[in-house]
């Protein structure tokens, strides 16, 4: 008898929370402050819900404040911010972006296939996807009209690569799943390159492969004028005043910043924390080579602070969440609503899949990671899938969710980011021509669910 | 000097030294490492140091990332609802903002005020780091986080504010991301 009421007890607060946390989120409630104050409702129900019970909710809610992100993990968030606010201020993506354009001139799409990789790199360095399609559209967009490019097509790409580079190593997603669900942020930098390098081969054998079956798409309109391209492409070039010194200085400062990062948090040399520590002081060098001062750096320092604090505060109220989560009984109830509903485990993945989805039209990544980390990573292990597999899973998935038609948030930012440039091309053509990369993505998450390999092959080797 | 003037320039403010904070702590970050492989002689304390650090840090910024709208939110559903019904949610959300950093400031001034008379300190290891700076500031960047709920209330929910502060109003982005 006591047990089914607290069970209904339990259910009955698990619908008001979530429908709360729903209802506030929907009605533009900062999503740090929702999460909190559903907690405190949480914690204010289950603990008698009288006015002991809301000076207890108070005292919680200071004792997390204080409490939460005290640890030396959480630095590592604001100083790779500090590394990308660098990297991203010097001008080297955009360098690379130039240089890789050039160099590809003999192959059609080249345009294209180097906004996917300066976008991959320039998201890696934002930490956001949706911050960096709309800086980047602006950047090729531009660029890919000159050379005649399909306007839809040139905008797809953008927006389907801004997701790539969530997947480069030290992203912020990985960071924060990593922080959410007590994983080794280390392995998942490693579990992260097979699959980002496998969805950028799909990703660029797609675009070469538009490229040949029709030319017009990247603005070759006949055969003369394909014979006459490359010499086009030199002449529209020349004023194009990018050395080859600088194109290799920026290249490899990039290269030397992951790779000294990396190496150094997988051959144990240093902890997350130090190679963020390591990776903002690579950056600011970087900058100062690339020709930043006083000004730029300060406004890069100015950049973080901004960014950083909502993040952080997220966090704060995120392991608030958790908590409440884990009192409520709410975790558990959902638990048992997925595992004795007698669906098989891809099932309960795809369900996964499906909410991701819903919620990438209405919240950023690192929003969705902070409302269903907590919840669907503990279900993922106890149906067998490995966690650090899940943890790029899950990345994929959410990104993905954020090009889902009609709603995903990352196609009406390129389309506002482009608005003045260009108000003819209309979402429809740009979620047309992003759906393929929603599809490879796709792809690329189901041979991760059926071959984990692809993910735990890197860590399991360096750990 | 206006009372929102006022309270943006100490936020701002804050963030400023938060931020360089931030930068000053990369640097001993890095001199712990540099310390610990040529000289074999770690910056003793680092983790402890940096571990206060990142509350005091957000505590720090918080009051100017509310006004700056930089707070992560989903406008999505509510920038199609009219003018008026925007403004009943604007000040729900507002509200409830201004009531989250009360009831920090309310369930903690206690516990603050004892670790500074106590002499409370965190940290086993290498170095002890009193505890009383990271919760004073806990307690101050709530009570300008609650501050700047306030003010963007006035603004946006009873058009009291100066107009043009800060970003435009509901220009159509669907995430503040305030870089």
């Amino acid at each position: 008898m006591r047990n089914e009421f607290d069970l209904l007890f339990e259910v009955n607060i698990a619908i008001l929370l979530i429908v709360s946390l729903i209802v506030l989120v929907a009605i533009g409630v900062h999503i740090a402050i929702a999460l909190g104050m559903t907690s405190a409702l949480g914690i204010f129900l289950v603990t008698g819900a009288d006015i002991n019970a809301f000076q207890s909710v108070q005292s919680m809610l200071a004792a997390t404040a204080y409490e939460a992100i005290r640890a030396y993990v959480f630095a590592v968030i604001p100083l790779f911010m500090l590394m990308g606010e660098f990297i991203g201020k010097s001008g080297v993506v955009t360098d690379v972006y130039r240089g890789i354009n050039r160099l590809l001139r003999q192959l059609p799409g080249r345009l294209v296939i180097a906004t996917i990789i300066g976008n991959a790199l320039f998201s890696f360095v934002t930490g956001v996807s949706i911050a960096s399609a709309a800086a980047f559209s602006r950047i090729a967009y531009p660029e890919m009209r000159r050379f005649g490019y399909h306007k839809g097509f040139a905008l797809g790409a953008v927006a389907g690569s801004s997701c790539l580079g969530m997947l480069i190593p030290p992203s912020v997603l990985m960071i924060v799943w990593g922080i959410l669900t007590e994983q080794s942020i280390g392995q998942i930098f490693a579990a992260g390159v097979f699959p980002g390098l496998l969805l950028a081969t799909l990703f660029i054998f797609y675009v070469v492969a538009v490229a040949f079956l029709s030319p017009e798409t990247v603005g070759i309109r006949s055969k003369i004028e394909e014979e006459n391209d490359i010499s086009r492409v030199d002449a529209m070039l020349e004023g194009d005043e990018l050395s080859t010194t600088e194109f290799l200085i920026s290249l490899l400062g990039i290269i030397v910043v992951i790779v000294a990062v990396l190496g150094g948090i997988w051959f144990g040399v240093f902890t997350p924390t130090e190679g963020a520590g390591a990776g903002a002081f690579i950056g600011l060098m970087l900058g100062i080579i690339k020709g930043m001062r006083w000004k730029e750096i300060y406004e890069s320092i100015l950049s973080v602070g901004r960014t950083s604090a909502p993040i952080l505060l997220l966090l704060v109220t995120a392991s608030l969440y958790s908590r409440t989560l884990a009192m409520t009984g709410m975790a558990n109830a959902i638990e048992s609503l997925f595992l004795g509903s007698g669906m098989e485990p891809w099932m309960i993945i795809s369900v996964m899949v499906l909410i991701w989805f819903a919620l990438g039209m209405i919240i950023d990544s690192i929003s969705i990671m902070l409302l269903t980390a907590a919840i669907f990573a503990p279900i993922a292990v106890k149906l067998g899938y490995d966690p650090i597999a899940f943890a790029i899973i899950a990345i994929i998935a959410i990104e993905a969710g954020l090009l889902t038609p009609p709603f995903g948030l990352l196609v009406y930012t390129v389309k506002s980011a482009i608005q003045e440039i260009d108000p003819d091309v209309d979402v429809v053509s740009i979620f047309k021509s992003s759906t393929p990369y929603w599809i490879l993505m796709l792809i690329g998450m189901v041979l991760i669910v059926i071959f984990p390999e692809i993910a735990t092959y890197l860590p399991r080797l360096l750990f | 000097m206006s009372f929102i003037t006022l309270s943006d320039v100490v936020s701002k403010s804050l963030m400023v030294l938060a931020a360089a904070w931030t930068f000053g702590l990369s640097f001993l970050v890095l001199g712990n490492i540099v310390g610990r492989f040529v000289f074999d002689a770690p910056i003793y304390g680092t983790a402890e140091i940096v571990s206060a650090s990142i509350v005091v840090i957000v505590f720090l910024q918080v009051g100017f990332a509310i006004r700056s709208r930089s707070m992560l939110k989903a406008d999505f559903l509510v920038v199609r609802l009219p003018i008026n019904v925007q403004r009943i949610f604007l000040a729900i959300s507002y509200f409830l903002g201004a009531a989250f950093f009360l009831m920090i400031i309310t369930g903690g001034w206690e516990e603050s005020i004892l670790s500074y008379v106590e002499g409370e300190y965190e940290g086993e290891g290498a170095l002890r780091v009193p505890s009383w700076p990271a919760r004073w500031t806990v307690l101050i960047g709530s009570g300008l986080a609650l501050v700047n709920y306030l003010v963007l209330a006035s603004i946006d929910v009873f058009n009291l504010g100066p107009p043009g502060v800060g970003e435009e109003r509901n220009s159509g982005s669907t995430i503040n991301h305030g870089s």
